[in-house]
């Protein structure tokens, strides 16, 4: 069941209240507060060392905020990463993190893990395990089809080429349907029509799933045009939030980030990020 | 973009591995093994028993290594414990004149128990400590163990080892089975035991977490995967059938003594399961029938050798290791797998040529038929 008009529902999914973390002297975020509502496209964007990445990583319990407070769903949250898809998080990674040792199928299916039954009931192989991987090993080949890389499920990560295992990155975050997504440049690395195909998925999982989305990204037309609001952070601090035209129009945000990279000039193709 | 008509045709048949047809196989392995053992001479059926004893061992050391990524350098520490709690309760037991199949299995039961206990100890640092750390600390372990049998040497029995009282084979049986063969069989069963649990727990979810927590620990998390939960459990599992492994050798033996269990002997392990093939179960049994299967080459060849007698002694007891040495090199060369590794590609090849084409057969994808949700696949203007 798909909501006709979600952006009108504006369910508050993720909400930072005052974020600061502090890593010995530096201020990698600075009462930042934010948030992304169901069905809700935000891109954050700001230069390198801005705190993208940190912000993300609070959300994700892996960095803990020296004061201020994240919300998921409404309720204060004190992150725990592995417990976050349960709770309805997914997170890629700017590095994919795919495993190696695991083929893509296998890959996905460890999306799914948090509904994985204890070692006890792997080691009689009890039925309720073999159930829940044949429903895993379903829903990973659904996704991968969804995206376009079915083809490549019984490959190993290494042995496909980078967009390829990008889409597997994502299948295994999306496996778990989550309610929040959070993409850490999704289109870095990417051809034009990878980035095309990327831009649909994510507008797609936003419009019909209801799903919010915060990615970070430094292909700016791509944040520009896919994003319902852009948030700018400059030296941990958040210079601006709002729709992609008045961002893009605000003489600080210019100043902290657009002038330096061409916006008018799309980036090249290839290359790992 | 779909490639519902391109799903390969294996994909579509794939299933996880049924614990049915793995609980059948284990039985069928178990019957045909302990029906071998009657053709068997008591010496060689005694090897029998200590193979299977190794094999428990090399599984749990080939899970832990090969999937889990975590080294242990100690596993002859945890088989010790196995062998000493074994040893400890049957004594107690005899001590309380309890006999029949009890005398057996709760000593066993407690050896498991002891070796899981320190495994999961070891576990728990392990989720903490990362690759040489922790193979340090294992180290240590194996290290300690004449250590803590000569300190508490009036319960242990010190360096000469605890001779242990056991329960022997049924009354009933005596006739027809000799004690080497009902040895046999006591240790053919754990490790098919072994075999069975650690092949649940490889083939499916479990042990693609087991995977996933070596590959990658922070996408493992993000994933939803409790990272110390599957490091310590993966640690405890693989203790545990070390621990019965040395259980059963202490029951096969009639003692326990630090001298089996030594820091020489704990590297073997770690050799023969890379040898065998890393992380597979086959390989596990082609690095138990080494351990054993080795030391009698080598001596059978000093036997054969024109040597003095001394020099024979002396080459006996360290040829083995030597021939252990060049054989791990030589297989890192020629064969990287192991084994079991060589022994695959070998029978890929063989089939490459039979098996049609990679994709040939198109055959509709069990994602056609359950797609749930229509309207998150249907394309949106953007």
């Amino acid at each position: 069941m798909s909501r006709s008009s979600p952006a009108t529902a504006a369910t508050e999914r993720l909400s930072l209240h005052n974020v600061s973390v502090r890593f010995g002297g530096v201020q990698a975020l600075d009462q930042v507060s934010l948030t992304v509502s169901d069905g809700e496209v935000v891109g954050l964007i700001g230069p390198n060392g801005a705190g993208k990445t940190t912000l993300f990583n609070v959300v994700c319990g892996i960095v803990r905020p020296t004061s201020g407070e994240v919300r998921l769903g409404g309720t204060p949250q004190r992150p725990v990463t592995h417990r976050l898809v349960r709770d309805g998080v997914a997170r890629t990674l700017q590095g994919l993190g795919l495993f190696a040792g695991l083929t893509v199928r296998e890959n996905v299916m460890a999306g799914l893990s948090s509904t994985v039954p204890g070692m006890a009931a792997a080691a009689i192989g009890a039925h309720r395990m073999l159930r829940h991987d044949r429903e895993a090993a379903r829903r990973a080949e659904d996704v991968l089809d969804e995206l376009g890389v079915l083809d490549a499920a019984d490959r190993r990560p290494g042995d496909l080429p980078y967009p390829v295992r990008k889409r597997v990155a994502l299948a295994r975050a999306l496996v778990s349907e989550p309610a929040l997504l959070l993409l850490d440049e999704p289109a870095g690395g990417l051809g034009a029509a990878d980035i095309a195909d990327l831009a649909r998925t994510v507008r797609d999982l936003a419009a019909t799933r209801g799903c919010a989305i915060l990615l970070v990204e430094h292909h700016v037309d791509l944040v520009m045009s896919l994003c319902d609001r852009v948030a700018v952070l400059d030296f941990g601090r958040l210079i601006a939030d709002g729709a992609p035209q008045e961002v893009r129009a605000d003489p600080a945000v210019v100043d902290a980030y657009l002038g330096i990279e061409a916006p008018t000039a799309p980036r090249a193709s290839g290359g790992a990020a | 973009m779909s490639a519902h008509s391109r799903i390969d045709a294996r994909a579509a048949r794939w299933r996880p591995g049924p614990t049915l047809r793995r609980l059948a196989l284990t039985v069928l392995g178990l019957a045909l093994a302990i029906t071998a053992t009657l053709a068997l001479e008591p010496y060689r059926a005694y090897q029998a028993a200590v193979v299977a004893a190794y094999l428990c061992a090399t599984a749990g050391l080939t899970l832990l290594v090969g999937r889990g990524g975590q080294l242990s350098l100690g596993h002859a520490a945890l088989m010790a414990a196995g062998a000493y709690g074994f040893g400890l309760t049957s004594n107690a037991l005899s001590a309380a004149d309890v006999a029949g199949p009890v005398r057996l299995l709760v000593p066993l039961a407690v050896g498991v128990a002891s070796a899981a206990a320190l495994g999961a100890l070891l576990g728990a640092a392990g989720a903490r400590l990362r690759g040489p750390y922790l193979a340090g600390l294992t180290l240590a372990v194996v290290v300690a163990v004449p250590a803590i049998t000569s300190t508490f040497s009036r319960t242990l029995g010190g360096d000469r080892g605890l001779w242990i009282e056991i329960e022997r084979r049924p009354e009933a049986l005596r006739p027809y089975v000799g004690a080497e063969q009902w040895q046999a069989w006591v240790a053919l069963a754990a490790a098919a035991l072994v075999l069975f649990v650690l092949g649940n727990v490889g083939s499916g979810s479990a042990g693609r977490q087991i995977a996933a927590v070596r590959d990658d620990e922070a996408a493992a998390r993000l994933a939803g995967i409790d990272v110390t939960r599957v490091k310590v459990a993966t640690f405890t599992l693989s203790a545990a059938a070390a621990g019965l492994g040395g259980a059963v050798l202490a029951y096969v033996t009639q003692i326990a003594n630090p001298g089996a269990y030594s820091l020489v002997f704990s590297l073997f392990l770690v050799v023969a399961v890379v040898v065998g093939g890393l992380g597979s179960l086959a390989g596990a049994f082609w690095g138990a029938l080494l351990l054993v299967a080795l030391p009698e080459l080598t001596s059978s060849v000093t036997d054969a050798l024109p040597v003095s007698a001394g020099l024979a002694q002396r080459l006996d007891g360290n040829l083995a290791v030597l021939v252990f040495g060049v054989l791990l090199i030589v297989l890192m060369i020629a064969a990287p797998r192991g084994i079991q590794g060589a022994l695959t590609a070998a029978r890929r090849r063989d089939m490459r040529p039979r098996r049609p084409a990679r994709g040939a057969t198109p055959a509709p994808g069990p994602a056609a038929q359950t797609q749930g949700d229509p309207a998150a696949r249907a394309p949106t203007a953007g």
